[in-house]
């Protein structure tokens, strides 16, 4: 029998679990205190025939509070149908996203073969700044969808609306919770301590009397179809 | 931090691995009284006594020399022996063709007898050889006693096959690989073969361990390349196990250690019948969960848990007919949650599990022999990850071999002819439910892993019957010039090709001390690797090999070997730019192979060096690049001396590190929330040179009745920290090294009865 490939396969798949398992110790994907995009967000993420949307992003920095801020520089990926070429402009309102009038979309549908209700993904690469950090990031145009809302969000069991103070104790385990659609990608992210089950929908968070005491907690959620929400926290440990 | 865990507990488990083994063999040698008191104060002794095997037969002609001094005595046929003046408490050491080194002790005037161990019996490892003289240019050959003297290999199948020339030695973790890399070829190019039949897997999931004990082996024989046409299915090499047919005599004998235990016995039923069973489970699932900090977010249910067996039974049924009943047999179980919670989320679980049942007639009357031989496989690979990901593969198939040979004396002017015909059929049934990740071909990076991707999707059954025949004549052309012809044809029905393969050899004896061999061939792999049965049209991947080689034996014990070889790869599997597979690929592989023994006295010096290139065009038009296994350079040096109760060892190991495809960068996908990276030019990179010295010291003695051996083996004695493989940071802004583990100190204790 000569079929131990696909076995070598699924070993080799193993490894590189493992081997992801590995990394964290470094660079943990939950840690706000990096130069880094933590989500881009078009609003809407679905643009019906004519309509726009605008652009911004989550941002973390190293040494510095998150911000929110528009793209330096927006366009379509090389991919991109020639006739939504010129979806993307600047404008004084910043980078925006115009969705060409049903005609055009019906038949980009047709050359790329979608059905006739399907929304057309369009890929953009947005650059933030200053430090440029590059996002592929994917609105869909053709249909109307509205990002999601994050709904409550309790730290230590305690409703906590967004952009406030919060205070938990050190050197315990802070259970977080977020009301979301259960399809939803849940995301937590922290400067101050150590995030656990950072990409469920009830993490916890622990910070060591070794660690900062006082820092940043986000949370982001991203729908199936594309929409993304955020909400962020100041924190301090005691 | 699971890195950490890993490393801790591996280097855990061979620090404090202790090998207990006990053999018993039946009947045992009658009690003898005690010894005569000795007198007191620093004397000399008249001494008698009698060396016997484990049955207690007399052992005649055996050598018996005091340590120390000059006495000797030779054994008569009852196994006894005198020797005057020796020293109160000296060591005796014993020597016979056929046993190992037994020793005595001196305590009075009649020593207890000696009881010496076949090297069989003694024996925890393996014959590795490509037969004698090696079936092609390149094959190499290790007499079983040998292995106990190379260090670094522990006498596991599968370190001893790094040590081999040609033979790509592993790179990165000890999981996460299978099969074996031979002459710049993948791991699916090559068979694995247990008496006569392929095999799922070598080795155990993890650990490196091989699924049939030492104990349980008669012999290996490794063929890099350039064999016969009786093995196909294969681009490359073979290696092929051949389980041991027990005893005459019954024995059974346990063994016992931190990563397993097993048993095994052997024997003869009656004049015609011998048999052998062996059975091992691990003990470092069972160790596991004591030893691992508690601070680990981690939950394992099973790490690793495994089985094998071996069954043989080998029946002599008439003078012209014998008979071989085997089985093997292998379930490994891996299961984790990445977190202590066990969140299903985070489950890995992975059960690799198959049992082979083969029974092999044999015929021979005068010039003629025949072999018949059937086998049937059942075998279960199941994989899950999280919620999503799974890929099961069951598997059923059934193989019928038949093989006539005819020899003769003269054949039209040619003398020493043997003609051989065969035929095989092979009909595989094989279930697959997957939802997985796109495998990535040879030659693509893993990328970052996607819990949530399952893009490869299948649920259903493939059959592949495959037919192949094949005939050979060998003959003497003239003196000292032998050449063998062949051809094999394969069908391999489900894609509708046939592969005409012929394959030829020619021996040229120079003079008494130099042999030329000249070997060139055609080989098929078919399409049965990772996702190739799902896509009908593939057709089988085709190597043509080269191969010329020198043997020369400048005195007696002194052996050298070198070959040059050169392989064309074509209708090589790739991905295209859509992600379809094609035969679009072609590949060379050129190299040399130097293999230097000696065997002289208390040494033995083992020399393997391996110069060798291997690349991949992927498709018509696109640049050449080096092939994911390539390595320029493998050089094994091993040395032991042997004297007495003494045996020291050492070895050194340098390689060229595998070749790595750099990431120059990473875009962040926000819908995804995942960093796709930029790749540089494919395996445009080399880990760094990897070295490595090891040293091993073995000593014997007598405890009561049993024969001790403790030995300490030391690997990387210098503690060089080996890069095996790289990883990145979630956003590929870090390039993190896995490294080798540094010093590994093992010590070991035997005892026979």
């Amino acid at each position: 029998m000569r079929r131990r490939g696909l076995l070598a396969a699924v070993i080799g798949f193993v490894t590189t679990v493992v081997a992801a398992g590995c990394v964290p110790d470094s660079d943990p994907r939950w840690q706000l205190d990096h130069d880094r995009v933590v989500a881009a967000r078009a609003t809407p993420p679905h643009l019906p025939a004519g309509a726009t949307a605008t652009i911004d992003a989550l941002i973390a920095h190293a040494g510095a509070p998150t911000t929110i801020e528009p793209p330096v520089r927006v366009m379509t990926s090389p991919s991109t149908p020639a006739a939504l070429a010129m979806t993307v402009a600047e404008s004084g309102a910043g980078w925006q996203v115009t969705a060409p009038g049903a005609d055009v979309l019906d038949a980009v549908r047709a050359s790329e073969k979608l059905a006739a209700d399907q929304p057309i993904p369009l890929v953009l690469i947005e650059t933030f700044g200053p430090i440029p950090l590059v996002v592929s990031h994917t609105i869909f145009l053709g249909d109307t969808v509205s990002n999601p809302v994050v709904g409550t969000v309790l730290v230590g069991g305690v409703p906590r609306a967004p952009d406030t103070h919060v205070v938990i104790p050190t050197d315990a385990d802070v259970t977080l919770s977020v009301d979301a659609d259960p399809a939803a990608a849940v995301n937590w992210l922290t400067s101050c301590g150590t995030m656990h089950d950072d990409d469920e929908h009830a993490a916890f968070v622990h910070v060591k009397p070794t660690d900062d005491q006082a820092g940043e907690l986000a949370v982001v959620v991203r729908a199936a179809d594309g929409g993304v929400g955020w909400q962020r926290w100041t924190i301090e440990a005691q | 931090m699971l890195r950490s865990m890993l490393r801790a507990s591996l280097i855990l488990v061979v620090l404090v691995a202790t090998h207990v083994r006990v053999a018993r063999a039946q009947p045992s040698p009658p009690p003898e009284p005690p010894p005569a008191a000795a007198p007191g104060g620093p004397v000399s002794l008249n001494i008698q006594g009698r060396v016997i095997d484990t049955l207690g037969h007399a052992v005649a002609g055996a050598t018996i020399s005091v340590e120390g001094t000059s006495l000797v005595a030779i054994t008569d046929a009852d196994g006894r022996y005198q020797l005057a003046g020796v020293p109160l408490g000296a060591s005796l050491v014993v020597d016979a063709a056929g046993y190992t080194t037994g020793l005595g002790t001196v305590s009075g005037a009649a020593v207890t007898d000696i009881v010496l161990l076949t090297e069989q019996q003694a024996s925890e490892v393996i014959d590795v050889h490509g037969d004698l003289p090696p079936a092609s240019p390149g094959a190499a050959k290790l007499e079983r006693t040998e292995m106990t003297r190379i260090p670094g290999t522990g006498g596991d199948l599968v370190r001893t096959l790094s040590i081999m020339p040609g033979v790509v030695a592993p790179s990165g973790p000890a999981l996460g690989r299978n099969g074996i890399v031979i002459r710049g070829s993948a791991p699916q190019d090559s068979k694995l073969l247990i008496d006569g039949f392929e095999v799922p897997l070598l080795y155990h999931t993890i650990g490196q361990r091989a699924i049939v004990p030492t104990e349980a082996i008669d012999k290996l024989d490794y063929l890099p390349g350039g064999f016969g046409v009786e093995y196909g299915y294969a681009a490359s090499g073979v290696v092929a196990l051949t389980t041991r047919a027990g005893d005459d005599r019954r024995s059974e004998q346990g063994e016992v250690s931190v990563i397993d235990g097993g048993l095994i016995a052997q024997g003869g039923a009656g004049a015609r019948v011998r048999y052998m069973v062996a059975f091992r489970r691990s003990l470092i699932d069972l160790l596991l969960p004591y030893v691992l900090p508690s601070s680990l977010d981690l939950s394992l249910t099973s790490v690793p848990r495994y089985y094998d067996e071996q069954g043989r039974v080998d029946v002599k049924l008439s003078p012209a007919w014998s008979l071989a009943i085997s089985t093997i047999g292998s379930d490994d179980l891996l299961e984790l949650y990445f977190d202590k919670a066990e969140n299903p989320d985070k489950r890995l679980y992975s059960r690799t599990r198959f049992l082979r049942l083969t029974t092999s007639a044999r015929w021979h009357d005068g010039p003629w022999s025949a072999t018949l031989a059937t086998s049937g496989l059942a075998q279960e690979i199941d994989f899950e990850l999280g919620t999503l990901q799974r890929g099961l593969m069951d598997t059923l198939a059934w193989t019928t071999r038949g093989e006539l040979t005819r020899s003769l004396d003269e054949l039209a002017g040619l003398t020493g002819v043997v003609w051989r015909a065969g035929s095989e059929f092979v009909l595989g049934h094989q279930h697959l439910t997957l939802a997985l990740p796109q495998l990535p071909r040879e030659g693509q990076p893993m990328g970052m892993f996607d819990p949530k991707d399952t893009s490869t999707r299948f649920d259903g059954a493939v059959w592949t019957p495959d037919v192949a025949q094949w005939t050979a004549l060998t003959a003497n052309l003239a003196p000292g010039i032998r050449a063998t012809m062949g051809v094999r044809i394969d069908e391999f029905t489900r894609g509708g090709d046939v592969a005409v393969q012929p394959r030829g050899e020619l021996t040229w004896q120079l003079d008494d001390r130099l042999k030329l061999r000249l070997s060139a061939g055609a080989y098929r792999r078919p399409p049965e690797n990772r996702d190739e049965p799902l896509h009908a049209a593939l057709e089988p991947e085709r190597s043509t090999q080269t191969i010329a080689g020198l043997e020369y034996e400048p005195v007696a014990g002194v052996r050298m070997q070198t070959s040059a070889y050169y392989t064309d790869r074509s209708h090589l599997i790739t991905r295209d730019g859509r992600g379809v597979l094609g035969n679009d690929g072609r590949g060379t592989t050129y190299g040399t192979e130097v293999l230097g023994t000696l065997r002289r006295g208390p040494w033995f010096v083992w020399l393997a060096g391996t110069l060798s290139h291997s690349t991949r065009v992927d498709f018509p038009g696109a640049g050449r690049r080096l092939f994911d296994y390539d390595q320029p350079i493998n050089i094994n040096a091993a040395m032991s001396w042997k004297r007495g109760k003494w045996q020291l060892g050492g070895r050194f190991e340098l390689y060229s590190g595998m070749p790595t495809t750099p990431v120059l960068g990473a875009v962040f996908d926000t819908n995804a929330n995942r960093y796709d990276p930029i790749y540089g030019e494919t395996n445009s990179e080399r880990l760094p040179l990897h070295h490595q010295l090891d040293v091993r010291v073995d000593r014997s003695w007598t405890w009561g009745s049993m024969l001790m051996t403790g030995f300490l083996d030391i690997q990387n004695v210098y503690l060089n920290d080996t890069v095996t493989n790289y990883t990145y940071s979630y956003d590929y802004a870090k390039r993190l090294a896995f490294t080798g583990l540094p010093i590994i100190p093992s010590i070991g204790l035997r005892g026979v009865l």
